[in-house]
């Protein structure tokens, strides 16, 4: 009976280790993975990517990731950190990061220079960097709240539409993604009913969508609202 | 009688003994363990364990054996235990995941690629990793069925390490950093599930 309870004992011990080390990834795990990219600017790093994970605009699993990835590509320190130093901000700022994230990783994968990731390329066509993008993300956030379209918040008035934070954010990375295609695609911003064009067939094709990524009435309170003139503002925003 | 051949008359009558009753001493202890065995009721997975981990005269390999396989299970146990875990925010935090799990929308890649010696497809929903087609009957199309929520997706095909993002089944093309993205919308109006 005493062999059997050891047993019993050590099998036990090997299925709690199994399970800790199959676990999803921890804050902590980041935290660890940043103080490895960057041991200078860590802390203010992951005080921000805390407030993204309460906020859920930014994920454990895909932050690790990203992290990692960093760390094991070849480029110069400083584009290292300033890509996470530019997830961060943009958290900072309120604003939806999955875009960034996505971009960045997409980058790497496609093997292209950390600096052209981190701050694109001029050309023709240009390509956008996360600096130019985090540009497009804060300029779109400003122009809906100028058009009285907002987050939810206790102080909205009659005359303003408030969004939960995710119809909100979805919004915003929408809208910035298309606009960012559109320049990328060699179009030119002064042309604003094409880049209207190219939001509203964004927006209406999410909104289609059988589980829709946008709500239908966010799409068209958006394009209601929103002018040509607006988007090429926001354009060129990057350009400055 | 001198004491000298008082022992061995005493020496040659014990050996005489022993030789008649030989046959009681021979094989004895595989005997005794086989009766001993034969009278023991059997009890299942206990009696398993306590006989494998019973001391012996040999080389304990029963008991290696028996506590490497407790540890097989128990790790696979942990394993699949640690699968069914969650963390209350994952499904939030990881929505292409949580609809892999749930399994909606069976999307078909297709690459023609004759010649091909790995074919895979990037994407902002497998973070940008090869995710391999396969070409089972060698004809040089290589296909891959990904399930995926409904969403945009942008993404490209990876024939031997060349990038190739214009999928003549895509929905549209972006550039991207320079090169083409395919685009897909999953779960059109219309679309089959």
């Amino acid at each position: 009976m005493r062999s059997l309870l050891i047993v019993l004992s050590v099998g036990i011990l090997l299925m709690a280790s199994s399970v800790f080390l199959s676990a999803e990834p921890t804050v902590s795990d980041v935290q660890q993975a940043l103080i490895a990219l960057t041991s200078s600017h860590a802390e203010e790093i992951m005080s921000a990517f805390s407030l993204g994970f309460t906020q859920g605009r930014l994920q454990v699993a895909s932050t690790l990731h990203l992290i990692n990835r960093l760390i094991g590509y070849e480029g110069e320190q400083t584009d290292k950190e300033g890509i996470v130093i530019t997830v961060a901000h943009t958290l900072q700022d309120a604003l939806p990061v999955a875009m960034l994230v996505e971009k960045a990783e997409e980058g790497m994968a496609r093997s292209v220079p950390l600096t052209v990731i981190l701050n694109g390329a001029k050309g023709q066509p240009p390509i956008l960097g996360l600096t130019q993008r985090e540009y497009l993300l804060s300029a779109t956030r400003d122009t809906l709240y100028s058009k009285g379209i907002f987050r939810t918040s206790p102080e909205a008035k009659a005359t303003t539409q408030s969004l939960s934070l995710v119809r909100f954010d979805t919004l915003v990375s929408e809208i910035a993604d298309s606009l960012a295609d559109y320049v990328e695609s060699g179009g030119s911003p002064l042309e604003g009913h094409l880049l209207y064009q190219q939001v509203s067939g964004r927006l209406t094709d999410l909104a289609g969508l059988k589980v829709p990524i946008v709500q239908p009435e966010d799409a068209q309170l958006v394009l209601e609202r929103v002018t040509p003139a607006d988007l090429t503002t926001v354009v060129l925003k990057i350009f400055e | 009688m001198r004491v000298d051949s008082l022992d061995q008359a005493l020496s040659e009558t014990l050996h005489q003994e022993v030789q008649e009753e030989a046959y009681c001493i021979d094989r004895l202890e595989e005997r005794v363990v086989a009766e001993i065995e034969g009278r023991i009721p059997r009890r299942g997975l206990v009696d398993f364990f306590r006989r494998m981990l019973a001391p012996t005269r040999g080389v304990r390999i029963g008991q290696l054996a028996t506590v490497g396989l407790t540890a097989v299970v128990f790790l696979t146990l942990g394993v699949l235990l640690a699968g069914k875990i969650t963390s209350p925010h994952q499904a939030v935090l990881t929505p292409v995941t949580a609809s892999v799990i749930s399994g909606q929308n069976q999307v078909l890649f297709v690459m023609p690629a004759p010649g091909a010696n790995s074919v895979s497809v990037v994407g902002n929903f497998n973070g940008w990793e090869a995710t391999p087609l396969a070409d089972e009957n060698s004809d040089g199309i290589w296909t891959a069925n990904i399930p995926l929520p409904d969403g945009r997706y942008e993404y490209a095909f990876v024939v031997d390490g060349r990038w190739w993002g214009q999928d003549p089944l895509a929905d549209g093309y972006v550039h991207s950093f320079g090169e083409y993205n395919s685009v897909r919308y999953v779960g059109q109006a219309g679309e089959g599930a």
